[in-house]
């Protein structure tokens, strides 16, 4: 105190120094306000180069009747109103809801019982790890086709090893409703390591004493499971879920390689019909507001999760 | 004290300096382009042209042709690129091509597809009338896809004609003479199945084999989409109905089942293993069985479509050579095109790919490729015998004509009665319905 009131007492000592404008284009840089914007400003370009022009570019698009190669005039909601009547687009509306529901379904358990597993103590444990992750690191494209050539009504390997049981296999791309549920089973076999590994990390990070405490009050393995690995796994099982099921709803290239949406649009989801409407037909407007009826539903999807992970904390 | 060298550089300084270099970047990236080329420049810097073309299945047929442009484009200063994708990838690519205003100079494009992007093509009627008269006429269907309101959007370059190729040591086993007619048709495939050689057919989304076979079979039966004004929709009729039960009896009692999950590249698969005795494709399976498989060769043969109470008719997949209207080199983009299609080199092509490609001008139905081997003139004769259609015919081949082909409906029309997702008089009225949905928009 008595140092600060001895500098206050002091002469003033900056007589050659003109006092500082506030817009001195030398001076603004100094203040830590406009340096931190002007920081945040490429940062923000490519952001808004990158989302948010092709994204507002979208939405115009989908208010247009525009084609490849020809700019439309304005006309409003007519292309979302066009598609609720339309029966492709309804039964594409279907396909997309419980392609989604299922596989997310079945990832989350899945991943959750692979996580278990994998948390534990075994020889090989680090390879084996290494290994789950496999069908998410492999690019989709790649085992898609590896999985084409196993439904290949032809040369299936699993009708192939099913005959040797004297069964005969379904074709698998072909017949209602094989086509989905094998879409479905591959979505699974390349989601789950995604699940399993992210639920691993949160695992190997709960407080062991919470379980050493557990097994001196007797509780069962179950009863350690459902009390103390998934409450504390809930924010991570929240944020993989909300992020699984963001990239499923718009899946594109499983079904693309697999099936084209086909036989008779039973496989198509949003972004393979926005795809096939919106390219080779040239209807780029009506294909932006297929693919913009997925925004609404994924908002829903991330406020509901986030709304219930702020809930979560303040309880 | 600090080295003198060694200036420190204040915040100021270096966001002074980023924002000039960013400043420079952007005024250099926003300079106006360099004057368009309009020929090939013989002397000085090359001129760069790219082409854009689907990988065949006849892999000769590709190598031919690039080498053949290397060639050209050595002689003319220009260097020329081909680059070979999927059929299947290509509208993607003529999308975002069009969409940003750069790409491939030349796209060889198929069917109707001159219809939905005649805004963004080259003027090439000069190019094609000339050939016209040069190569002795051109087939009708070549004519209806690239002449777009009296003008030529693109050069007719190739017809991959289908037809069908049959085992003739199975039809001989199961006592079965080629078919003539649909009816018979489906006579000899209900034997061939009971035989356990079934026909295959795909009735998946693939682009080329599902619509060659079922637009024929439609248009055999007396069905169409639409009348000859190209705009009021026709489908609903009982001649469709006629087509799409039928076509239940042929899937049901000739057809493999597994058809419906089929893409272009399957019956391929399934002939050459020996599942099927019978399939309609180009001479791709041939070519191949020729080179791999002999035997399988020397006991297949073809046979041209069967008539239907309507006629004969047939849907071949014909390419034609497009130029973007956003190159800047359309001048040597034309002059590659034309050296491509002088006999000289075109004829070298066409007996590299055993006729799996030929020339849409008349002058190939004499090309000496026919007398090669007699099993491949089948391709010839469905050319040649005027059965071709397009879709959307009786009227043109529009824009709308190509959406409806695009979104498979024809093909779900009678994939959706197969399937027994509806029945036959149903799935009539839901493809109509369709139909009626693309037709009515502006």
């Amino acid at each position: 105190m008595a140092e600060k009131g001895a500098l206050a007492e002091a002469p003033p000592v900056a007589v050659a120094k003109k006092p500082a404008r506030p817009w001195d284009p030398r001076l603004l840089l100094e203040r830590e306000e406009v340096l931190g914007y002007l920081l945040m400003l490429p940062a923000l370009g490519l952001l808004t180069t990158f989302v948010v022009y092709p994204f507002l570019y979208g939405i115009w698009l989908s208010l247009t009747d525009s084609r490849i190669g020809v700019p439309g005039g304005f006309v409003g909601l007519k292309n979302f109103i066009e598609l609720t009547r339309d029966s492709i687009f309804q039964q594409t509306f279907r396909n997309t809801f419980l392609y989604t529901g299922v596989t997310t379904v079945f990832k989350l358990a899945f991943g959750l019982a692979v996580a278990v597993l994998l948390n534990n103590t075994f020889p090989l444990k680090r390879f084996v790890r290494a290994a789950v992750l496999l069908p998410w690191i492999v690019p989709t494209v790649l085992s898609a086709l590896a999985w084409l050539w196993m439904f290949d009504s032809t040369f299936s390997v699993i009708n192939w090893m099913l005959a040797r049981f004297g069964i005969k296999g379904p074709v698998w791309l072909g017949t209602n409703p094989w086509p989905m549920i094998s879409l479905m089973a591959v979505n699974i076999w390349r989601g789950t390591p995604f699940y399993a590994i992210s639920f691993l990390a949160g695992m190997q990070v709960i407080n062991q004493e919470l379980y050493e405490a557990a097994a001196i009050d007797g509780a069962s393995r179950w009863q350690m499971f459902r009390h103390i690995t998934l409450p504390t796994l809930r924010p991570v099982i929240i944020i993989v879920v909300l992020l699984s099921v963001i990239l499923t709803f718009s899946d594109f290239q499983l079904i693309y390689v697999l099936t084209r949406g086909g036989p008779a649009n039973s496989t198509h989801l949003f972004a393979t019909l926005a795809y096939q409407v919106g390219l080779p037909s040239g209807e780029i407007g009506l294909g932006a507001a297929i693919s913009l009826f997925i925004f609404p539903a994924l908002c829903l999807t991330v406020f509901l999760t986030l709304w219930y992970m702020r809930r979560q904390e303040l309880d | 004290m600090g080295k003198p060298w060694r200036k420190v550089i204040t915040r100021r300084e270096f966001l002074g300096s980023a924002l000039a270099v960013g400043a420079g970047a952007v005024a250099a990236a926003c300079a106006p382009s360099q004057p368009a080329q309009q020929a090939p420049a013989v002397q000085g810097r090359p001129t760069q042209l790219l082409v854009l073309w689907q990988s065949s299945f006849v892999q000769e047929q590709d190598k031919l042709l690039d080498q053949m442009a290397q060639d050209w484009g050595k002689k003319n200063n220009v260097e020329v690129r081909v680059e070979h994708i999927a059929y299947n990838d290509t509208p993607a690519r003529i999308a975002a091509a069009i969409q940003a205003g750069s790409g491939p100079d030349v796209i060889r494009w198929t069917q109707g597809w001159a219809w939905i992007y005649e805004n963004s093509l080259v003027d090439v009627s000069k190019e094609v009338e000339d050939l016209i008269k040069r190569l002795g006429g051109i087939y009708p269907d070549a004519e209806a896809y690239n002449k777009v309101g009296g003008v030529w959007r693109a050069v007719p370059w190739s017809v991959n004609p289908g037809v069908f190729v049959y085992r003739t040591d199975y039809f001989q086993e199961a006592r079965v003479q080629v078919p003539t007619t649909w009816d018979e048709f489906i006579q000899v495939g209900k034997k061939l199945k009971a035989y356990g050689k079934p026909i295959g057919q795909a009735l998946g989304h693939s682009y080329g084999d599902p619509p060659g076979f079922w637009y024929p079979w439609l248009w055999a039966w007396g069905g169409k989409e639409v009348l000859e004004d190209g705009k009021t929709v026709a489908l609903e009729s009982d001649a469709t109905l006629l087509a799409v039960e039928k076509a239940v009896e042929l899937f049901y009692g000739a057809l493999d089942e597994s058809g419906l999950s089929w893409d272009d590249t399957s019956n391929n698969r399934a002939y050459l293993a020996e599942q099927i005795s019978c399939t309609l494709n180009g001479a791709s399976i041939y070519f191949v069985a020729k080179r791999d498989f002999p035997k399988v060769a020397q006991v297949s043969d073809h046979f041209v479509h069967p008539r239907g109470p309507a006629g004969q008719f047939s849907l071949h997949a014909l390419f034609s050579l497009g130029i973007m209207s956003y190159s800047k080199n359309v001048q040597a983009a034309k002059d590659l095109i034309m050296y491509l299609m002088d006999p000289q080199q075109y004829s070298k092509w066409v007996d590299v790919g055993l006729a799996y490609e030929f020339a849409p001008f008349k002058y190939s139905e004499n090309d000496p490729v026919w007398n090669k081997d007699p099993k491949i003139k089948a391709f010839r004769d469905i050319v040649v015998n005027g059965s071709g259609r397009w879709p959307g015919w009786p009227g043109p081949p529009t824009a709308k004509a190509a959406q409806v082909r695009e979104a498979y409906i024809i093909v779900d029309l009678f994939a959706k009665a197969c399937s027994r997702e509806f029945k036959p008089a149903d799935a009539v009225k839901w493809a109509a319905g369709q139909l009626r949905q693309i037709y009515g928009r502006s």
